[in-house]
């Protein structure tokens, strides 16, 4: 049985964790957790960090024992500077915490690139497990922010984006809030329609991996998707149902953009891949999904597959790993963008208040 | 002239009787006056039968009657003029009777000298020269017909006055010659059956057919009730005649009878059901057969009419032999309740009277709970109080 440590820090990650959780009670009822219990299919363990004590108390499917408040006032306030000293003030604090829980295989940190605690406490989480667990994999999933969210957020994102890549981390599964905003129309609902998403491809990823396979895929082929091209990647999911049950569909539907938590053309960007499709026996035509397979290899590289016999109709979950992340790309140019517009509004208001201090220059106050 | 001869002989006349008033007017004084000179005792001899006087100076002797000739015993009355003295006395032949200290002092002397037959009596009165000349007065027709005639005292005693339809009453007829006469013919005149009672023996009564003074004769007749309420029996009249044949008659008092229904038994059956009792428990009933008649109820039996379905009892149907007026018979019986519900139970008594068969009906109501769960709000409180702790351990684990 896997080990699995899932790590919400920030305001994005809390919620998403909090989704995950929601969907361990089955995700459907708002008191699901009255009567039932948390059914993970493995070990799992949930964990939300936030300096912002009011973003814990929003949660409704976290435990309380598994909200952790590092003490920084309320928030960091965007400011990652202030969010890296808080968590090195509370290092010890945190990683206790964590440790008390055992020790994991997997671990994934959700976090928001934009924000302030996610953004600053993940990289460095991230360096402090791999250091602490030794044969851990520790995979972030990194939410990038709506575009007109602000210059501060885009800046943090970029920077985020960069110390992710940079500190140990076996992989980056990423989730464009900006892309999925097309799920729902306005912001709020936009944001529960993500967070639900993430949750439930990550929860069938757990399941996947820890699964009786007919074809195996595990945390080895998991760790090997994910090191593969940029370690930068996405999720697709599909599920038919009884109007077209048909699995090829289901995983030719998993491929596409509409499936996907980040923009990517498969065919053409991927590097690896691995997918993973669950159903009844009836549904699973291996000759189809091998074809599938086959056909996306084709273009990818190298599949992993798996097969999982489970009564229902088909589900496919397919991670992929990029080459090439041109919507990456595109976010640090605009990110630098709002850097330099930042840096040069700041100048000219710097300039204009020393202009205006030049007109008392040689005065004095006269009473 | 003519006209006044006849005058002066009338005169001459008027003359000779005014003497005569005269001289008849002046001897008792004459005589009283030789009297007092003389105070020697004489006597004189009477026949007499019952009623006869002889008034001697203020006495006044009567003959009774000839009580008992072979013994020679006389009654005879002394009375005198003006009180003092009025004595009866029976006196022994030929033993002297003194009256008012006797004739020495100035009082009498009677000796039964002879008693000839049962109605003469020979008295020899003694007495003071004084007190004059006896005078006999023989007895009137009217005195002796009294004496003759007979009286008869009728009398008729039930000895119950309250009794039972069906019940005999003893009658008894008594009649008593209180007349001095003989009365002859005694008979009990018949009278028509009374329609409440039934003339079982002894009907007409017979008396003897004479009775002398004195006498009396009685006779008994059983009559059976024969419907109830109260009656009055008339008199008996007995008839009968004195010596010369003349008829008379007399009545008994009449007499009130109670005469009350026919003495029955009354049987109550009084069921005292068990307790309410809960569904598959047991109780014990209760059966008392009281008979509250007069009459002893025989071949008493008790049954149970119909059994309810949710009831189970056994051994009610009794028989009793009998029960005595006043009597009761009790027992108890099990009851098991096999399910809830109010059951009514119908008994059955039937008994025999003298004459009749008599039955009794009575129910009783038996009551079985339904099973009393007693803490079986706590299937609610207790799953209530487990969920509420648990939402309650939920909430907190959640709260931050």
């Amino acid at each position: 049985m896997l080990n699995v440590l899932m790590l919400g820090v920030g305001q994005c990650g809390n919620r998403i964790l909090d989704a995950v959780n929601k969907e361990s009670f089955g995700g459907t009822s708002r008191l699901a957790k009255y009567y039932s219990r948390q059914k993970f299919p493995s070990r799992v363990e949930t964990l939300a960090i936030n300096t912002a004590v009011n973003d814990l108390k929003e949660l409704r499917f976290t435990a309380a024992k598994d909200r952790l408040h590092v003490p920084n006032l309320h928030g960091v306030g965007a400011n990652r500077n202030t969010g890296k000293q808080g968590f090195w003030d509370n290092r010890d604090m945190i990683m206790s915490e964590i440790e008390r829980r055992g020790d994991f295989d997997l671990a994934f940190v959700v976090t928001s690139t934009s924000g302030g605690t996610g953004s600053s406490f993940s990289p460095l989480l991230i360096h402090e497990l791999k250091k602490r667990y030794k044969n851990i994999t520790v995979i972030s999933v990194a939410v990038l922010p709506f575009r007109e969210e602000g210059s501060i957020y885009l800046q943090n994102a970029a920077f985020s984006m960069r110390e992710l890549m940079e500190v140990d981390a076996d992989g980056l599964l990423l989730v464009d809030n900006q892309y999925l905003k097309r799920c729902s129309g306005d912001i709020a609902s936009a944001y529960d329609t993500i967070n639900t998403m993430v949750a439930q491809r990550l929860m069938f990823l757990i399941e996947c991996l820890d699964s009786e396979m007919l074809s195996v895929t595990d945390l080895g082929d998991f760790k090997t998707v994910m090191s593969g091209g940029l370690r930068m990647g996405t999720m697709g999911f599909y599920q038919a149902d009884k109007h077209s049950p048909s699995v090829k569909s289901a995983i030719e539907n998993s491929f596409k953009p509409g499936s996907l938590l980040f923009p990517a053309n498969i065919y053409e960007e991927a590097a690896r891949a691995m997918v993973v499709i669950q159903g009844s026996k009836e549904y699973m035509d291996v000759d189809e999904i091998t074809k599938e397979v086959e056909q996306l290899s084709g273009c990818v590289g190298h599949v992993f597959k798996g097969l999982v016999i489970k009564k229902g109709y088909p589900k496919v979950l397919s991670i992929f790993t990029l080459a090439t992340v041109p919507e990456v790309e595109a976010l640090y140019a605009q990110a630098a963008r709002a850097i330099q517009e930042e840096k040069d509004r700041k100048q000219r208001a710097k300039k204009q208040l020393t202009d205006a201090f030049a007109h008392i220059e040689d005065l004095e106050e006269i009473y | 002239m003519r006209m006044m001869g006849a005058s002066t002989e009338e005169t001459g006349m008027r003359l000779v009787y005014l003497g005569i008033l005269i001289a008849l007017i002046l001897a008792p004084s004459a005589l009283a006056a030789s009297s007092k000179d003389d105070d020697s005792v004489t006597y004189k001899d009477f026949t007499l039968t019952p009623g006869d006087r002889v008034d001697i100076g203020d006495y006044r002797l009567e003959m009774i009657e000839v009580q008992s000739l072979s013994d020679g015993i006389v009654v005879v009355k002394v009375s005198k003029i003006g009180g003092g003295l009025e004595e009866q006395r029976a006196l022994l032949q030929n033993s002297p009777n003194n009256f008012d200290d006797g004739a020495d002092e100035g009082g009498l002397t009677l000796t039964a000298v002879d008693l000839p037959d049962d109605r003469t009596a020979e008295l020899r009165v003694e007495y003071l020269d004084r007190l004059g000349t006896p005078r006999k007065r023989a007895a009137d027709a009217t005195s002796v017909a009294l004496r003759d005639m007979p009286k008869l005292e009728v009398k008729q005693t039930f000895d119950k006055t309250q009794v039972r339809v069906g019940d005999s009453i003893k009658v008894t007829v008594e009649a008593r010659n209180i007349g001095l006469g003989l009365a002859q013919d005694v008979t009990v005149v018949n009278q028509p059956p009374m329609p409440e009672f039934t003339y079982l023996a002894g009907y007409p009564p017979k008396l003897k057919s004479e009775l002398k003074h004195g006498d009396s004769d009685s006779a008994v007749f059983v009559l059976r009730a024969a419907q109830e309420g109260t009656v009055q029996v008339p008199g008996l009249e007995v008839s009968y005649a004195d010596s010369r044949k003349k008829d008379y008659s007399n009545f008994s008092k009449p007499f009130q009878v109670t005469i009350l229904p026919k003495s029955k038994p009354n049987l109550e059956v009084v069921v005292v059901p068990p307790v309410p009792m809960d569904s598959g428990g047991r109780g014990s009933m209760n059966i008392t057969v009281i008979n509250r008649g007069d009459a002893p109820a025989m071949m008493v039996d008790v049954r149970l009419v119909a059994l309810p379905d949710g009831l189970e009892v056994s051994g009610v149907d009794r028989r009793f032999v009998k029960i005595a007026p006043g009597g009761e018979e009790s027992y108890t019986v099990p009851v098991v309740g096999k399910s809830s519900g109010n059951y009514t139970i119908n008994l059955k008594a039937s008994y025999q009277s003298e004459d009749d068969i008599l039955n009794k009906d009575t129910s009783a109501e038996i009551v079985v709970k339904g099973r009393e769960y007693k803490y079986i709000y706590f299937l609610f409180v207790i799953p209530t109080v487990l969920l509420g702790a648990w939402i309650y351990k939920r909430y907190k684990e959640y709260k931050y």
